[in-house]
């Protein structure tokens, strides 16, 4: 007899994978600055929702979003040698991209401490508030704006940028 | 530039970029997502299965001997929980390890500890005294037991004495009874009576962890977040301190074995020292903050 529930369950989770699997890489990828790292993070990412996936799981996304992050972060604690991988695997071609400038923003968030790039990445990304972020991460919103414009000044130095309108508004409220 | 154009920057930069195996990574995460299901629910269904056994065996022991013996033989219901602690093997009150519930993380090192409390905390209090302690089992039958390795991070803060303590809930058999059950018998003034009917329950969930199987009073009601299940509690300071001394304790059980309970004053420690505040140093909010935080964690 088959299992109708797993099917069910397994069709539902597959959707969503599905749907949700390239937010995931392009956040991944930002963290990880590697294409193939930032495969193993979804991964390993869907892999844990799935394993907890069921109605317990109130908004799927959020809850996903929050599981690669905290994954990531996790990593980087276990990685005290603290590779830090230069991603020389040739793109696909990216028409409307700039590659110098992708490699240019990646070796800027490369040199952010893991929980300043997080901040960095979800408040730009997704154009979340602090207070979303915050949660993400499961630090208070004071830590986030703390982060937010340290995390700034060292991006305004690497990109050699003018982030003084950015830091206005993202950092300091 | 703008937060805007930062973030037209990095859209652009990752919009056309998509995983090459996103069907081998999916196929992937529905196998592997589904071995940690059945783990999961392998390990806790097995362990309570052997609880159980066990507590049956415990009952024929009070049974034959008697009501003279532990428990309440006469009804042939479960064998009373001792206070004491059952580890010596071959006593009657002897009940082997509760569920293990699966995770696959552990705390981070003693120095990351500090570092993390630091980082939690409010920016603008000043932290002294910070300091990492490795503890035992605060389950009271196991209240020797320093295999599990939990940590307390105590500190004060702005002069307030207040602690995040880091352990495991799992892995002990039940000594308490289910808050659901001990409703159903709660009387209008919080009396239990027959209690001794209940069966002891074990935990096998953060809801029931959290809901008081290893204790059984005070009814405790907790509340779900991403995490698992917390509860938030004023506990009294006692008779002999001043009304106005106040504990505020907010404990997270986690999905995957944890509770982590933090713990602050509004004065330099528990019923110690002058009055320093109205309130706790830390309040509801920071404090779940912190119990919620995923930096006490490390992978394995």
């Amino acid at each position: 007899m088959p299992d109708t529930g797993r099917a069910a369950r397994e069709a539902e989770f597959t959707d969503f994978a599905r749907a949700r699997m390239p937010h995931l890489y392009r956040t991944a990828w930002l963290l990880c600055g590697d294409r193939q790292r930032a495969e193993d993070l979804v991964q390993e990412t869907l892999t844990k929702v799935y394993g907890r996936w069921g109605p317990s799981i109130k908004n799927p996304a959020a809850y996903a979003q929050t599981t690669l992050t905290r994954t990531w972060i996790s990593q980087q604690r276990r990685r005290s040698n603290h590779e830090r991988p230069v991603d020389q695997v040739p793109e696909r071609p990216q028409p409307n991209s700039d590659p110098t400038l992708r490699l240019t923003l990646i070796a800027a968030l490369d040199r952010l401490e893991p929980l300043d790039r997080a901040v960095v990445v979800l408040r730009y990304l997704d154009d979340s508030s602090t207070n979303e972020v915050a949660r993400h991460l499961g630090v208070s919103n004071q830590a986030v704006r703390n982060r937010l414009s340290r995390a700034l000044r060292r991006l305004r130095d690497q990109l050699d940028l003018p982030f003084s309108e950015l830091i206005t508004e993202g950092a300091i409220q | 530039m703008t937060s805007t154009e930062l973030t037209d920057l990095m859209r652009r930069e990752s919009e056309e970029l998509d995983p090459v195996s996103s069907q081998r990574i999916l196929a992937d995460a529905l196998r592997g997502g589904a071995r940690r299901r059945l783990r999961r629910h392998l390990t806790v269904g097995a362990s309570a299965a052997a609880v159980v056994a066990v507590m049956a065996i415990g009952t024929g022991f009070a049974i034959s001997n008697g009501p003279s013996g532990t428990g309440d033989a006469g009804t042939g219901g479960w064998a009373a929980p001792s206070t004491e602690p059952t580890k010596a093997p071959g006593s009657p009150t002897e009940v082997p390890d509760g569920p293990v519930i699966e995770t696959d993380r552990g705390i981070v090192g003693d120095a990351a500890l500090l570092a993390v409390t630091r980082d939690l905390l409010p920016a603008n209090g000043v932290v002294t005294d910070l300091d990492v302690s490795h503890i035992e089992s605060s389950d009271p039958t196991h209240a020797a037991d320093s295999t599990r390795n939990g940590r307390r991070v105590s500190f004060k803060l702005d002069g307030a004495g207040a602690s995040v303590t880091i352990q495991r809930w799992d892995g002990y058999a039940a000594v308490g009874w289910a808050v659901d059950d001990l409703k159903q018998i709660a009387g209008p003034d919080g009396a239990l009576e027959g209690i001794e009917g209940l069966p002891p329950k074990v935990a096998t969930t953060a809801r029931e962890a959290c809901g008081g199987s290893y204790q059984s009073f005070p009814l405790i009601e907790c509340d779900e977040s991403e995490e698992g299940w917390y509860s938030v509690g004023r506990p009294s300071q006692g008779a002999t301190a001043p009304d106005t001394y106040q504990e505020l304790l907010v404990q997270l059980y986690t999905h995957d074995g944890y509770v982590i309970r933090v713990d602050s004053y509004n004065t330099s420690g528990e019923k110690a020292g002058p009055l320093l505040a109205e309130s706790p140093v830390l309040t509801f909010a920071e404090s779940l903050t912190m119990a919620r935080s995923p930096l006490w964690f490390i992978a394995e």
